[in-house]
């Protein structure tokens, strides 16, 4: 499974991915069982969200995006999440041996499960995870009636 | 039903549909590879790996990549919805002799672990002069 194009060809098959059969396997299920870990551009990042009573969390994977190429937005009780994944800036005289890396724009809306509080939502990128947390606003935060 | 009632349903399905605790899954983190005369640049999507975690060594002509995934910010939450799986990254590459084993570079940003392996110097391309 190498490809190789561009100017320099190899003096010898440099190199040999040992785990590509297995990746390979892995791929193809993924793609059947719609949770491939190569997400299609058209799927958006992978994403995780939990409950935390007074707040909501969102996880997203978004490695090698740039902070200043992510927009969270929150309208209508929908939270999108776009951006774009840049080119990488590759080194002058550079040929392609592999390229399994998704780039390119992503944009993913999801219905939040409760109305949050827009003006107090904050996001944070660490090392290719995006963290958003999620306040809910006033009414649907947890409530306990007092029975007199 | 009301809108809320529904919404409600809809919430505690999702909850049951998806596993607790953390991601257990070891996944082959994607690549890059390019080439340039001086040396290969591989390119490999991490997110979330700690740096304490992460280690990139190399045996005989085998370059191992490994990392674990640090605590995602869920904590004492219910889940709704998981789609990430990783808890750790790991990969191999068979890499011929033609590297400079002891020049190999290695960082870690953006999610994205970049070693480059400068090529020993007879591999690299020359032009010979002609007399």
């Amino acid at each position: 499974m190498l490809v190789r194009f561009g100017r320099y060809p190899a003096t010898r098959s440099v190199f040999d991915d040992i785990s590509s059969f297995e990746r390979d396997i892995d791929t193809l299920f993924g793609s059947f069982l719609g949770t491939g870990r190569e997400y299609a551009p058209q799927g958006g990042p992978a994403m995780d969200m939990s409950d935390h009573g007074e707040e909501l969390h969102l996880v997203a994977e978004l490695p090698g995006v740039r902070k200043e190429d992510v927009k969270v937005s929150i309208h209508d009780g929908v939270l999108t999440l776009s951006g774009e994944r840049q080119e990488s800036s590759l080194p002058e005289n550079a040929a392609w041996v592999r390229n399994e890396l998704w780039r390119g724009s992503f944009s993913r809306a999801i219905r939040l499960p409760y109305l949050v509080d827009a003006g107090r939502v904050k996001a944070e990128l660490t090392n290719g995870i995006l963290s958003v947390v999620l306040p809910k606003a006033e009414e649907a935060r947890p409530k306990e009636i007092r029975i007199r | 039903m009301t809108k809320n009632e529904r919404s409600m349903t809809r919430r505690e399905d999702a909850v049951r549909s998806f596993p607790a605790g953390r991601p257990e899954e070891i996944l082959t983190p994607s690549a890059d590879i390019v080439e340039t005369p001086e040396s290969f640049v591989l390119m490999l999507d991490m997110p979330g790996v700690t740096r304490e975690s992460l280690t990139v060594s190399m045996e005989q002509n085998v370059l191992k990549v490994k990392g674990t995934v640090g605590e995602l910010p869920h904590n004492g939450g219910e889940m709704l919805f998981r789609e990430i799986r990783a808890a750790g990254y790991d990969r191999t590459f068979n890499i011929g002799e033609g590297v400079d084993r002891d020049r190999i570079d290695a960082a870690y940003e953006q999610g994205v672990l970049t070693v480059t392996l400068p090529k020993r110097e007879e591999m690299k391309p020359r032009e010979i002069s002609i007399r």
